[in-house]
């Protein structure tokens, strides 16, 4: 992490932070009131970058020096990252100029009327004027970045289902799969799942969800939901405990399902849960 | 989870879980800042409430939520780099430490040793030198047969009660050079470490 942006709220003086940024960012010339008031409207309390949020204000309201500052300091660094997500057909430069003109539009949510006696608010605020510093600026257009990147993953990947589909529904022409599951059992599996998950614990709940569904690791779990890493295996393994229970108890009640498709179902279910639990070890 | 080579079956418990997993979870507003926070801080900043939203909308991936993942990850390994090499450094540092301290060390105890045999040497030297010097009952003068021997017995009497008279005083005993000995060892066993505690300070 660049040790430059970690800006610390030592005071809450808004006077300091902002010939803090002025220094910083000499060249972008903003007025010191215009600053505050903006400070005012972007909660000055919950803000943790504030020198990061003079930047973006100043870009918000269209200060071209500012936007140079942000391109000179930032595109680098959130190129660097782009280069890890290869999205077809786009190149790292162009999510990374897709972001910025993302932040060029113009904001629908800004109480530009707060602004109106300032002489120097010529121009509608742009989308950027929105920043309230919560986290670093660089890991705001990081993140703005990689969702423009990833929706044109979405794009492509739905594309290729689709296709797929299409290629499936050809080379079968009419011929049927038999499922192991009819309707009735289906439903029946589905309700016994959503009955398992509903009896968890919210964190239980929660760190299910961050692994089954978003692939992440149990340290990374931890990590985000800022648990100890055996505070997460604990709640990771109570879920699949009380997930099995609740499958077995389920099957056994109902009575509908014949042996064959209740061992296989238990198997399987057996098998998904361990995998969760294998691939948080790793 | 996903497995291209799932059975019908398989797929559809697969969907099922997927389903469970989902649970009641709504699709709810979330901000670019509340995303970029959660990949920066994780979730311990959040409210309970604001936690539950966030997760649902990157399981969901409402406004491309679910990228918050790789960020958060990207960031983390960042963290970790920065970490790796600070501990590095430290790691450096201790090991220069620890060199400078075993460097020291033998340094000191070479200088010890070096002037411990010297000084002993010199010692044993002064002893075997004095050791050779005639004894009192070896020389009889009357047993002398002309006068020219006699005078140089005698001189040679003179020399030795003179020299014995210095030894007795204490000036050149073995005892005064032990102590001058003890000293000189003394004063190198200090000067060398006190110059290289001298020399880390000023590092």
């Amino acid at each position: 992490m660049n040790r430059r942006s970690k800006q610390k709220r030592n005071d809450d003086d808004p006077d300091q932070w902002y010939f803090a940024a002025a220094g910083r960012w000499s060249s972008v010339r903003w007025s010191q009131s215009l600053f505050k008031r903006h400070l005012s409207i972007v909660h000055r309390d919950t803000t943790r970058h504030p020198e990061d949020v003079f930047l973006s204000g100043a870009a918000g309201f269209q200060i071209d020096d500012a936007w140079s500052v942000i391109c000179e300091e930032y595109s680098s660094e959130v190129v660097g990252c782009l280069r890890k997500m290869r999205v077809p057909g786009q190149e790292p430069y162009d999510l990374w100029a897709q972001a910025l003109e993302r932040l060029l539009k113009e904001s629908t949510s800004f109480p530009v009327a707060d602004f109106v006696e300032h002489s120097e608010c010529v121009l509608p605020p742009t989308k950027i004027v929105e920043f309230e510093g919560r986290a670093s600026l660089k890991s705001y257009l990081i993140l703005i970045a990689q969702n423009i990147g990833r929706d044109h993953l979405k794009r492509k990947e739905v594309e290729i289902e689709q296709t797929d589909v299409a290629v499936v529904a050809h080379q079968k022409t009419g011929v049927g799969e038999k499922s192991e599951l009819n309707e009735v059992e289906l439903k029946q599996v589905q309700f016994l799942l959503r009955d398992g998950f509903s009896c968890l614990t919210k964190n239980e709940k929660c760190v299910l969800k961050s692994i089954g569904l978003l692939g992440m690791s149990n340290l990374e779990v931890s990590a985000m939901q800022g648990y100890s890493a055996s505070t997460a295996t604990r709640y990771r393994q109570s879920a699949i405990k009380t997930m099995n229970r609740k499958l077995k108890q389920g099957f056994e009640r109902s009575g509908e399902f014949d042996d064959r498709v209740m061992e296989t179902a238990l198997s399987y279910f057996q098998r998904i849960l361990q995998s969760l639990s294998e691939d948080a070890s790793t | 989870m996903k497995n291209e080579h799932e059975s019908p079956f398989e797929q559809q418990a697969r969907e099922a879980l997927v389903g469970a997993l989902l649970g009641d979870a709504q699709a709810m507003p979330v901000s670019d800042e509340d995303l970029a926070v959660v990949a920066e801080h994780g979730m311990k900043s959040l409210s309970e409430a604001d936690r539950e939203r966030v997760l649902n909308a990157m399981v969901l991936n409402t406004n491309g939520a679910a990228g918050t993942v790789d960020v958060f990850r990207q960031l983390q390994n960042e963290t970790k780099e920065v970490v790796i090499d600070e501990a590095s450094i430290v790691e450096t540092e201790n090991h220069q430490k620890r060199f400078d301290l075993v460097s020291g060390s033998l340094t000191g105890l070479w200088t010890l040793a070096a002037c411990l045999a010297l000084f002993l040497s010199i010692g044993v030297f002064d002893q075997t030198t004095t050791s050779k010097l005639p004894l009192k009952n070896e020389l009889n003068i009357s047993d002398l047969e002309t006068d020219q021997e006699k005078i140089l017995g005698q001189i040679l009497m003179d020399i030795k009660e003179s020299m014995e008279a210095h030894s007795d005083s204490g000036a050149g005993s073995w005892e005064s050079k032990r102590m001058w000995l003890a000293g000189s060892v003394l004063m190198m066993a200090i000067i060398p470490p006190a110059l290289w505690i001298y020399r880390r300070k000023r590092k």
